[in-house]
């Protein structure tokens, strides 16, 4: 016997002897071999399109498989899509260079326009509340003018009801009841609520109709509101009888102007809603996508192993018990996002015994697995082993394990001998440590894909997704390539990850609303609530208490003093009262038995005594009534002497 | 005469004093619905604002017989009036009628007589009549003052008697003009507009009709609910503490007789609080008298009516049964 021939017998018995001792596994149930035509059949049988009838447009995804679309056979409706995907219009084609860039220009101007538009359709009224309400401060004075605060807006008299349906309701029932004047005037109302609402204009108590009609900032709805005016004051002013005919014409314009309003917020709801949910290309149908995974999941149930989609989070998967076989798990990396905390607990739940199947570029892997990606330079072609039994030193207990890590190069893995083939339109590999194991590669034996232990479990790891897609799976030979290397899990039951899994759950409403995709409309209903409070809700807020009165200040009675004397040109009086004012104070500050003011002026100045006689004895002159023609200039002389002689006392 | 004629003839007067009268549309209204009125107005304005210009073009357009009365400081009452004369021929004295006997009489720069002459207009612009020598003489129809002044701070100037400035309907600013209006008129005498020769501006009217239409604005009904926001508002400048002296009834039916007119001009037949509130500065500016506090502080009348304006509400349906 040579020593080839030994090597096989050993491994022979080996296999046997694992195959009795091992519990059964997926390496037991799957058979690569029909997985053809299981998926044949799953794509005949469920009605699975992605080949036939794909959706349009296609995704990023697919449009990335369209290098094997004419691969696959009969699947002429994948590659019509492709070749529509890949292809630019035709009057596209047709245009000039200089053309083309010209229309990115114009439609980077239009999406700016566009912003530029909600920006200022979010300011214009808030902007308008301010104005107004800096208008309607008055200046007045509380030690003079009545201290009764300006009502607000909310005082208005008209009827006590505030919401614009209801008074079209009561409006409608008095009409048809006879009661045409009160009807128009509820109509009236109704109207003016309804564009007070919208901002298009202001009700106070103080307006006129007319006021309304020409403040209404809603061209569309001016005329409208005219002839309800004209009619309501016809009929309240002008003494005239309310007809029925003007009823009917005032509550059809009223009844334009309130669901006017109405139906502009539908509109804008129905358009937020269906901005939310709405997708290009009409209703999606399961297996309707080029890179979807039904195909997977149905091969998998056909080969006898439960497979279905993950149900929570895989930051949540709960970590198994010690002995316990969890469903394997399979993450499309590229599919399915992780964050930091996913990746921890992954990691954690593979190293109590989990069983991870990551597919995808290796980049996308948990740093701590240590994957980096490669390229084969061979063909396209992979090569897949089946795994047939995975031996475990079942008696091994916890306390007994020196470290993960030993134990798991301990277990021994067994494969058949047969090779299943598989075609790729990437030539994407893996590289990963020595303590890896291969499972499948290329023919220049690059890496494919490989099997870690990492503590009780391991991690399957696949360098591209290719498989894990209908397009892929449907070409020849690779159902039977991907059954194999997913029979390296070693489970009998696999969850596959959805997209959103690769997020840890939420731990508020407003994380979970971001996630969901609402932030953005969250952040637009704030923006949309802060507007209507400063649009709506501050006049409707209750009147500030008017200040306290105050008394005017001294400065300020000097100054309107002042002013007063300009106005009449007052001079020479200004002077003589100036005079008089200083003349008191400088009498209250002389030693006793003084009283020359000059003198006093002099020696608290400095100044020389004779340009303080000069400028006293000008601002004492007697006033005969005609105007000297130097007041001013004397009483700033007098003001410049008295303040640096007062300097010392202030 | 008919609403529609109304509001057209009052449009075309209008129409034809603006195409003269450049920029000053609150002028040219306030002195067409004043005559319209049966009132008078004064016009206060500095130098040079066109109000002279106004007045002549509207007398020309209504085809009323224009007089015009420069006031200075010794002009005599007789001089406006007209008085007695001794005829030789006749051995009697005879009376000369003064240029008060006029349809449309602008008394320009009113403020720089004294107030003994100005006084000499007071029966004239309220009982449309003349008394000299113990004999009333009636004015002809329609009689229109239109006085200017200049602002009561110039110098050399006479402040009107409270008396004197109730008997006008209306006070009217005249501001400066825009830069644009401004342009146009510069552009407008550069064209070869000479505002001394108005032969080619047309009449629109006459003054019967004039006459005619006096009586129609009187017609326009006014309903109690208006009337009472006409009284409320003129009560309010009474009770307002930043008003010394507040406006007389003569004031609430002035604002009555100028509603009706803006009623008229749009071609109704009554009147609504949008006709009266338009007119309400302007009738009782003048005869409001501040408070020398408010004064000091330099509110204006037109600030405390504006307040008074916005606390008085506009007559609406203010209980639904």
């Amino acid at each position: 016997m040579t020593a080839a021939a030994r090597t096989r017998l050993v491994a022979g018995c080996l296999a046997a002897g694992s195959l009795l001792a091992t519990p059964r596994t997926a390496a037991a149930l799957v058979e690569p071999s029909r997985a053809q035509a299981d998926a044949d059949a799953a794509t005949r049988e469920k009605g699975f399109t992605f080949c036939t009838d794909p959706h349009r447009p296609l995704s990023g995804r697919a449009r990335a498989l369209c290098g094997i679309a004419g691969d696959i056979p009969s699947c002429e409706g994948f590659a019509a899509a492709c070749a529509d995907a890949r292809a630019p219009e035709r009057w596209v084609l047709d245009l000039s260079p200089a053309t083309r860039a010209a229309i990115g220009w114009i439609v980077r101007i239009l999406a700016w326009l566009i912003v530029a538009s909600l920006v200022l359709a979010l300011l214009v009224p808030i902007l308008r509340v301010l104005a107004r309400s800096r208008r309607s401060r008055a200046p007045v004075d509380p030690e003079v003018l009545p201290t009764k605060p300006a009502r607000r807006d909310a005082d208005v008299d008209l009827p006590a009801t505030t919401d614009e349906d209801t008074l079209l309701e009561r409006a409608t029932e008095h009409s048809s009841r006879g009661q045409y004047g009160i009807a128009l005037q509820l109509y009236l109302a109704a109207s003016l609520r309804a564009l007070d609402k919208r901002g298009a204009l202001r009700i106070a108590r103080d307006r006129t109709n007319g006021e309304y009609v020409r403040s209404c900032e809603d061209p569309d709805v001016k005329s409208g509101l005219q002839d309800i005016v004209r009619e309501v004051d016809r009929v309240q002013f002008g003494g005239e009888e309310a007809t029925r005919e003007a009823a009917d014409r005032a509550g059809r314009r009223a009844s334009a102007i309130v669901r006017g309003l109405q139906a502009s917020v539908m509109a804008l709801a129905a358009a937020t809603l269906l901005g939310c949910g709405w997708s290009p290309g009409g209703e999606r149908r399961p297996g309707d996508d080029p890179a979807g995974s039904e195909l997977l999941l149905e091969v998998l149930r056909r080969q006898g192993l439960s497979a279905g989609a993950l149900e929570d989070s895989l930051a949540s998967v709960p970590l198994p018990r010690d002995g316990e076989r969890a469903p394997a798990v399979l993450v499309d990396a590229e599919r399915t996002e992780m964050d930091d905390e996913t990746r921890a607990h992954l990691l954690e739940w593979v190293d109590a015994g989990g069983s991870l199947v990551l597919a995808g570029a290796p980049e996308a892997w948990p740093d701590e697995l240590g994957a980096t990606a490669g390229v084969s330079t061979g063909p396209c072609t992979v090569n897949a082993r089946r795994l047939l039994a995975r031996t475990r030193p079942s008696t091994l207990s916890d306390d007994d394990d020196p470290g993960a890590n030993a134990r798991t190069r301990e277990s021994t893995a067994v494969y058949a001998l047969a090779i299943e083939h598989g075609e790729l339109g990437t030539r994407a590999a893996l590289a990963w440590p020595k303590s890896s194991e291969r499972v499948a590669w290329f023919d220049d034996q690059a890496s494919y894909a490989a099997v870690m232990p990492l503590g009780k479990g391991l991690v399957l790891g696949i360098a591209s997704d290719e498989l894990m897609t209908n397009a892929g799976l449907a070409r020849p030979g690779n159902a039977a390539a991907a059954i194999a290397i997913l029979s390296n899990a070693d489970r009998l039951e696999l969850k596959i990850a959805r997209p959103e899994h690769g997020l840890a759950p939420p731990t508020t409403p407003l994380t979970a609303m971001s996630r969901a995709g609402l932030g953005l409309g969250m952040i637009h209903a704030l923006a949309a609530a802060l507007v209507l409070f400063l649009a709506a809700g501050i006049r409707m807020a209750r009147a500030t208490p008017a200040a306290p009165p105050v008394r005017r200040a001294f400065v300020e009675h000097v100054e309107a003093m002042g002013a007063l004397y300009a106005r009449t040109n007052n001079a020479e009086h200004a002077l003589a009262a100036y005079a008089r004012f200083a003349g008191e104070r400088l009498r209250a500050r002389m030693p006793r038995g003084t009283g020359d003011v000059a003198a006093l002026l002099a020696s608290r100045s400095r100044l020389p005594l004779d340009v303080c006689e000069r400028v006293w004895k000008r601002a004492t002159a007697p006033n005969d009534g005609a105007p000297a023609g130097d007041d001013l200039a004397a009483l700033k002389e007098l003001s410049a002497v008295y303040s640096a002689a007062t300097a010392q006392d202030r | 005469m008919e609403d529609r004629q109304f509001a057209q003839t009052f449009e075309r007067i209008r129409g034809q004093v603006a195409r003269v009268v450049i920029g000053q549309d609150e002028l040219v209204l306030g002195t067409l619905v004043a005559a319209l009125a049966r009132g008078h107005a004064l016009v206060e304005g500095a130098p040079g604002l066109g109000k002279t210009l106004a007045v002549r073009t509207l007398a020309v357009v209504s085809g009323t017989a224009f007089k015009r009365i420069q006031f200075t400081p010794d002009l005599m009452p007789s001089d406006i009036t007209g008085s007695s004369v001794y005829s030789r021929d006749a051995g009697a004295f005879t009376f000369v009628p003064g240029p008060i006997f006029a349809q449309l009489l602008l008394a320009d720069e009113i403020n720089r007589a004294p107030a003994k002459t100005q006084s000499a207009l007071l029966e004239a612009m309220q009982d449309h009549q003349v008394t000299v020598d113990g004999v009333s003489r009636p004015l002809p129809a329609p009689f229109v003052v239109i006085a200017t002044q200049n602002p009561v701070e110039s110098q050399g100037t006479y402040p009107l008697p409270e008396a004197q400035l109730d008997r006008f309907l209306f006070k009217l600013l005249v501001g400066d003009p825009p830069v644009e209006v401004e342009r146009t008129i510069v552009r407008h005498h550069a064209d070869g507009f000479d505002p001394t020769d108005l032969r080619a501006v047309e009449p629109a009217t006459s003054a019967h009709e004039i006459v005619e239409m006096q009586r129609h604005a009187q017609k326009v009904r006014i309903d109690d609910a208006v009337v009472s926001y006409i009284v409320e508002l003129v009560r309010r400048t009474r009770d307002d503490k930043a008003i010394e002296l507040g406006a007389s009834p003569r004031a609430s039916i002035a604002l009555l007789r100028a509603a009706q007119v803006i009623a008229a001009s749009e071609g109704r037949a009554f009147v609504t609080p949008d006709d009266v509130k338009p007119m309400i500065p302007a009738v009782l500016r003048h005869r409001v008298m501040l408070h020398p506090d408010a004064q000091l502080q330099g509110i204006t009348a037109d600030d405390r009516i504006e307040d008074i304006v916005r606390g008085v509400p506009v007559p609406r349906l203010d209980r639904v049964p």
